[in-house]
């Protein structure tokens, strides 16, 4: 291995700079301490690494053995469970992909700080405690000559190489522009039930201990540096390369990006009884004209999250703007949008209309996840919903408010050339997963200020630790004053398919001159949920009836002056976890058949244009 | 005597007035293709219907696009009615389909046969049209349909040659060029702009040669009506000679009638109904549109046919003799 400059030693060693960190202190003890240098190679896509990782066993039970994530040895072959995974979900990430175009990281040295003499290596092995996959290299297991006690540390030294990889996920290059994320060996969380050190998942993140990270880079100079924390020093080498020392304290990631085509601005956002923020927002050349744009989607997002959960973690924060992929078959998935401390990567196109949701949309979802993703940091292999639902509602939220009724549906067409907005079809934050549906059912079952009290009380305690369903629940429990177990138990069971019908509703007319209706309401779905149900009568009085939804039908009976004229299951709307709405309804004179003559109309003379087309070159 | 040269721009106006006079033909395209695409809209209708019920979601929906309902019809729908999407709204469903010819996207199974149907169709129609369009007067119906099938089964032949020529681009040219090399082109890029205009050429060359192809099977078609050919091959290979031989004034003509096509398209930018335009407007805006483009079909077939004879025959010449539609064996039997 190549050895670092003697600046980078003499760097490490002299007395710590002023770190960036959390606005507040951070809650839970600082449990790492990470030390390390790494270089770029930028033609040939590698770093060389070495670093120094001080660890206190945060457990009540000794522990021998430490374990480290490997990140990028999911992407070293086909056969991690990352590839695995994809390919399950119908995707081939390294299809057509080159040697050179793949990722991996090796440790080259590992040693206990003055043992130098004795090797961890040479225990160490690879290990799936996920799904026991023996070809997966992405959780390195080292056992120790002697258990780290509880409350004691240990101090390792450690060098590496790693590959960069043409983009997979998170991490990558294109042409000359790297974003470098989960790229050092990373220590996993040792719980009191054991290590939470997961292989590397698709649409998962690290999950990783709080502690300070003292970063020297070395990268080709005048490239243009961004990483989590405050750059303490830069450092011409003379060589043609720079380096550049980054501090962070109170946070359990660092990521970074290099490039020598980055356009740099900044901006500052100003708070009464908080410090400023600062914003560095770094972006490719030809989205230049996007900067304001950016920058403001940036500062609204943070002024909405504010004011309805908490001051923002960070005193500073770099955005990055990624190389947008046209063409992904050749250049790769790209980097996609994600947050890390105090720097997160947002994502925008050329030519993108003011009514498009991008970059707003990314750059806004990534803010939410600085707070309920990074400065809450949840395990999210474990607990997903956790990690992603929360974010993902907060988004729902925080969206209508900074950018009131801006964006349309926009499609790309001819390969990306034409972004054409559909001004008729107005754009929605897709509450995407089944986590961010129940949590939208628990908001539409309480006021808007209890929901929001709900979402700040989980952060203040979520914040600076690694919080578990339980903090949720608490959170929600105490703010809402209910005892919420369906709550509970949908979390339990995100998937779970909720889908309420009206099954019939029948009239007749007794002898006395009464109408006798029967409605018969079913649950199609294994979710069970209480539910209203509203009977409209055809003098305009109407009946709700609480159901439990235990049964998997229910019959209702009413004898009446009138007929029924609707029924409505869950009239409120609930339930957002209600797959399927269209059947929650049943009116005795409905209007179905002007809608689908209306459609179906609409449908026709779109493809007789489409015949026009195609009989263009008969 | 050297024959004079023909003036591009003549042929062009006079093909747009042979097509104006002739509604007839334009409002027959029309009814076909409310025929082909009636039944599947039909079958939609039956989906969207279904899916609603009794369900008060009509209401909602009759307004505007919905985008949750949409969502979840989708999750049923099969066949046609997987491709009711918001793009099949306004302007941008003329940009997606486009898209989706380029970049030989295919489509469902029973729109791929309905739109093999109507091509068949138009086929079948095209010599009657073109020989319609050569007369430059009205003719018969039963001596339309009857030229119909004069000209039928040699279009046939020549669509088999023609369709293979399609086939061979969109089974190897495009793949090549928007693959192959819009891969090499792209793969180390970061400037989006500079893909995107690769793209551009890409398209430009993919388009430019189904153009040439299409001029050439156009002239191919023309010259075997007006001059009653009867070899498929033969015609393709005049139609061939012809172009080459004039080649700067055929695609001058070619491109005039695409800028005609595309000044309709911007129009139709201007009127296509919103999502909640009331369905009489809608209807008449999609129809109006729909009759404008046959009518630049035509006119495009027309143009050509004006060239052709101006260069090679004259004008309204056609070599075949109107075709008079046989009477029945009682009628001959009886010496009528």
């Amino acid at each position: 291995m190549r050895r670092p400059p003697a600046i980078f030693l003499l760097l490490l060693v002299l007395a710590s700079p002023g770190a960036a960190a959390r606005q507040a202190e951070p809650a839970s003890p600082q449990t790492v301490q990470y030390a390390l240098e790494a270089r770029l190679d930028a033609p040939n896509r590698l770093i060389t690494g070495r670093g120094r990782l001080a660890w206190r066993n945060p457990t009540l039970h000794p522990t021998s053995e430490l374990r480290f994530q490997m990140a990028w040895n999911a992407w070293r072959d086909g056969h991690s469970s990352w590839m695995r995974d994809q390919r399950v979900a119908g995707a081939f990430p390294a299809e057509g992909r080159t040697d050179d175009d793949m990722g991996f990281i090796d440790l080259t040295s590992l040693a206990v700080t003055g043992q130098t003499g004795t090797s961890l290596l040479a225990g160490a092995h690879y290990i799936a405690p996920d799904d026991r996959n023996g070809d997966d290299r992405t959780v390195l297991a080292v056992p120790l000559a002697a258990p780290v006690m509880p409350g004691a540390s240990i101090e390792v030294e450690f060098a590496w190489n790693a590959h960069v990889p043409r983009p997979f996920d998170r991490a990558g290059v294109i042409d000359r522009t790297f974003v470098i994320t989960n790229w050092f060996p990373q220590i996993g969380v040792l719980q009191d039930d054991g290590w939470h050190c997961h292989q590397l998942h698709p649409n998962t993140r690290a999950f990783n201990e709080f502690g300070r990270y003292d970063v020297a880079l070395t990268v080709p100079e005048p490239w243009t540096v961004g990483a989590t924390g405050a750059e303490s020093a830069r450092v011409s080498n003379g060589d043609g390369t720079a380096t550049h020392r980054y501090v962070a304290d109170g946070v359990q990631d660092f990521a970074w990006t290099t490039s020598p085509d980055y356009v740099e601005r900044t901006d500052r956002i100003t708070r009464p009884g908080h410090a400023d923020i600062t914003l560095r927002l770094l972006l490719q050349p030809e989205h230049v004209e996007q900067a304001d744009r950016q920058l403001g989607a940036v500062r609204s997002a943070i002024q909405v999250y504010e004011r309805q959960i908490a001051p923002f973690p960070w005193t500073r924060l770099t955005i990055v703007d990624p190389v947008a992929v046209i063409n992904s078959r050749a250049q790769g998935n790209g980097i996609a949008a994600a947050a890390y401390p105090m720097l997160l990567i947002g994502y925008t196109r050329w030519l993108t209309p003011w009514t498009a949701a991008i970059p707003e949309g990314a750059l806004t979802d990534q803010v939410g996840r600085e707070f309920f993703a990074v400065d809450a940091a949840p395990d999210a292999f474990d607990h997903p919903w956790l990690d992603g639902s929360v974010a993902r509602f907060a988004l729902t939220r925080v969206m209508p408010e900074a950018f009131p009724q801006r964006f349309v549906t926009v499609n790309r067409y001819f390969g990306g050339l034409v972004a054409w907005p559909y001004a008729d079809v107005p754009w929605q934050v897709g509450e995407a997963d089944a986590g961010a549906l129940w949590i939208g059912t628990l908001s539409a079952s309480v006021t808007e200020d209890t929901m929001t009290r709900v979402l700040s009380a989980y952060y203040a305690q979520a914040a600076g630790r690694h919080p578990t369903p339980g903090t949720f629940l608490a959170a929600a429990r105490a703010a809402t004053g209910q005892d919420l177990d369906w709550f509970a138990e949908a979390m339990r069971r995100p998937e779970l398919n909720v889908d309420y019908a009206v099954r019939a509703v029948l009239s007749t007319i007794t002898d006395s001159g009464n109408v006798d209706t029967t409605v018969v309401v079913a649950r199609l779905g294994s979710g069970v949920l209480p539910v209203d149900v509203r009977v409209t009568f055809a003098d305009g009085s109407n009946v709700v009836e609480r159901w439990d939804g235990k049964d998997e039908a229910r019959t209702l009976n009413y004898r009446r002056g009138s007929p029924a004229v609707a029924v409505d299951i869950d009239p409120d709307h609930l339930l957002r976890v209600e797959r399927r709405r269209t059947n929650n309804s049943w009116l005795a004179h409905p209007s179905g058949s002007r809608a689908a003559d209306k459609w179906s109309l609409r449908w026709m003379m779109w493809f007789q244009h489409m015949l026009m087309t195609y009989a263009f070159f008969v | 005597m050297a024959r004079p040269r023909t003036a591009v721009l003549g042929a062009f106006a006079e093909g747009w007035r042979r097509a104006l006079r002739a509604p007839l033909v334009t409002f027959s395209v029309l009814l076909l293709m409310w025929l082909i695409a009636l039944p599947l809209a039909a079958g939609l209708r039956d989906q969207i219907a279904q899916q609603l019920g009794a369900s008060r979601t009509a209401d909602r929906i009759t307004g505007g696009w919905d985008t949750a309902w949409a969502a979840e019809f989708a999750t049923d729908a099969h066949g046609v009615a997987s491709s009711f999407t918001h793009e099949v709204l306004g302007f941008g469903g003329t940009l997606a389909t486009l898209s989706w010819l380029l970049d030989a996207q295919p489509m469902p199974r029973t729109m791929g046969t309905a739109v093999a149907a109507y091509l068949l169709i138009w086929l079948f129609l095209s010599g009657g049209v073109l020989d319609r369009l050569a007369r430059a007067r009205p003719v018969a119906t039963s001596t339309f349909f009857a030229t119909c099938g004069v000209f039928f089964f040699r279009f046939l032949r020549m669509a088999i040659v023609v369709g293979a020529i399609y086939w061979a681009v969109f089974r190897w040219l495009q793949p090549w060029l928007l693959g192959t090399v819009f891969d090499w082109g792209t793969r180390n890029l970061a400037n989006e702009h500079q893909g995107l205009v690769l793209r551009g050429w890409l398209y430009g060359i993919l388009v430019a040669i189904l153009a040439f192809v299409n001029l050439i099977a156009d002239m191919a078609k023309v010259r075997a009506v007006v001059e009653d050919r009867h070899s498929a091959v033969a015609s393709l290979l005049a139609g061939w000679r012809f172009v080459r031989r004039r080649f700067w004034r055929c695609a001058t003509l070619y491109l005039l009638n695409i800028v005609g096509i595309v000044v309709l398209a911007r129009l139709w930018l201007q009127v296509a109904p919103s999502a909640d335009e009331p369905d009489w407007r809608a209807l008449l805006a999609g129809q109006a549109y729909l009759v404008a483009r046959i009518w630049a079909r035509l006119a495009f077939m027309a143009s050509e046919v004006v060239f052709f004879q101006a260069e090679l025959a004259h004008a309204q010449f056609a070599a075949a003799p109107e075709p008079v539609w046989p009477d029945s064996p009682s009628a001959d039997g009886a010496g009528a």
